[in-house]
């Protein structure tokens, strides 16, 4: 092994790569990071209301958005999110753009907040959609938001 | 002569030194899986251990304690279980060496994402095997749950997500969790042992 070592170092450095990169692989493939992945069941009647659902399936985010202007005011989750069903005029998506969700409402905003700081729409990462409960502190309870969709 | 023995001898050796290797890795291998090693030796995870007492995994549906390994170590011992146990291994010891946490001011917001990913869904089902009831098999579950289900199992739509991917805080309640409304009869036991003391 030494001899071979000696001679080929190169090859042995390259095998030892080759096998870091397929056990990270493997657990990347066998362990994946992200759970859920936005399916849904398919029960019509249950369209209509998101929360009864998911108050148990997401509590936190569901929680955070009944705590928050949003729940507080009623704007439903269909508002921004579309309905799984693909009825209705916004498309269903988990993850909504700001550029054409947000803006719906808050296009004045948007544009002063462009015209003063020169900011680009990304609203999320100031002002938590969910997370903006009225009596406590706003960014108090902030959930990682990289891996998993609670 | 002299050749002969010198050539059998590495090779006993070898095969003794590649024996007692084999020997003490699966001594480590059952040792750091243990309660006390997680909880109260060397990993930091007292809190977690107090909260399980808790929970409704405290004991299963013979009435006996559930271990940490039961449910966040892969069962068998495939590949599965042996590339987690390399994995959270490494990291956990790296992790104890240089930055020593202490687990009562530990930020564990970002870890519940960390140790979901190694909850195998095998791990659950080996307790509940039928979806439709507990685990003691006497209650049935809700009609949300019936559905919810249904879609796991793919009778009624396809879910991908799995049981952890769903069942959070089942075992554990970091203090930031305990408002949400899904969890305040597990919050409500923790908060009673807690004005007990």
């Amino acid at each position: 092994m030494p001899a071979f070592i000696k001679r080929k170092p190169m090859l042995l450095f390259l095998a030892l790569l080759l096998a870091l990169g397929g056990f990270f692989a493997y657990m990347a493939l066998a362990f994946p990071k992200v759970r859920c992945e936005g399916a849904h069941l398919n029960a019509p009647d249950e369209y209509a209301d998101c929360l009864e659902c998911h108050l148990k399936t997401t509590p936190k985010v569901s929680q955070d958005w009944h705590e928050s202007k949003h729940g507080v005011l009623l704007v439903k989750c269909v508002v921004c999110h579309g309905q799984p069903d693909g009825k209705g005029s916004i498309p269903f998506n988990p993850a909504p753009d700001p550029m054409f969700i947000c803006a719906r409402c808050h296009a004045p905003s948007i544009q002063r907040m462009e015209e003063k700081f020169g900011l680009k729409p990304e609203c999320e990462s100031c002002h938590p959609n969910h997370q903006n409960p009225m009596h406590r502190n706003a960014y108090e309870n902030r959930a990682p938001s990289d891996k998993t969709n609670f | 002569m002299g050749e002969h023995k010198s050539k059998i001898r590495p090779a006993a050796l070898g095969a003794a030194v590649l024996a007692a290797l084999l020997a003490f890795a699966g001594y480590t291998l059952r040792a750091s899986s243990s309660m006390e090693f997680c909880s109260a030796t060397c990993h930091e995870m007292g809190p977690q251990a107090e909260e399980l007492r808790y929970s409704s995994h405290a004991l299963d549906a013979q009435g006996k304690p559930i271990s940490c390994a039961q449910c966040h170590i892969p069962p068998g011992f495939g590949p599965r279980y042996l590339a987690v146990k390399a994995y959270s291994g490494i990291k956990d010891l790296v992790v104890h060496l240089v930055q020593s946490p202490d687990p009562a001011t530990m930020r564990r917001a970002p870890l519940q994402p960390v140790a979901r990913r190694f909850v195998d869904d095998a791990n659950c089902l080996a307790c509940h095997a039928d979806l439709y009831k507990d685990a003691k098999g006497e209650k049935t579950v809700s009609d949300l749950g019936r559905l919810a289900h249904d879609a796991y199992l793919g009778k009624n739509g396809q879910a991908k997500s799995n049981c952890a991917g769903c069942h959070i805080n089942i075992a554990h309640l970091p203090a930031f969790d305990r408002r949400l409304l899904v969890n305040q009869a597990f919050a409500g036991r923790i908060s009673l042992k807690e004005a007990r003391r």
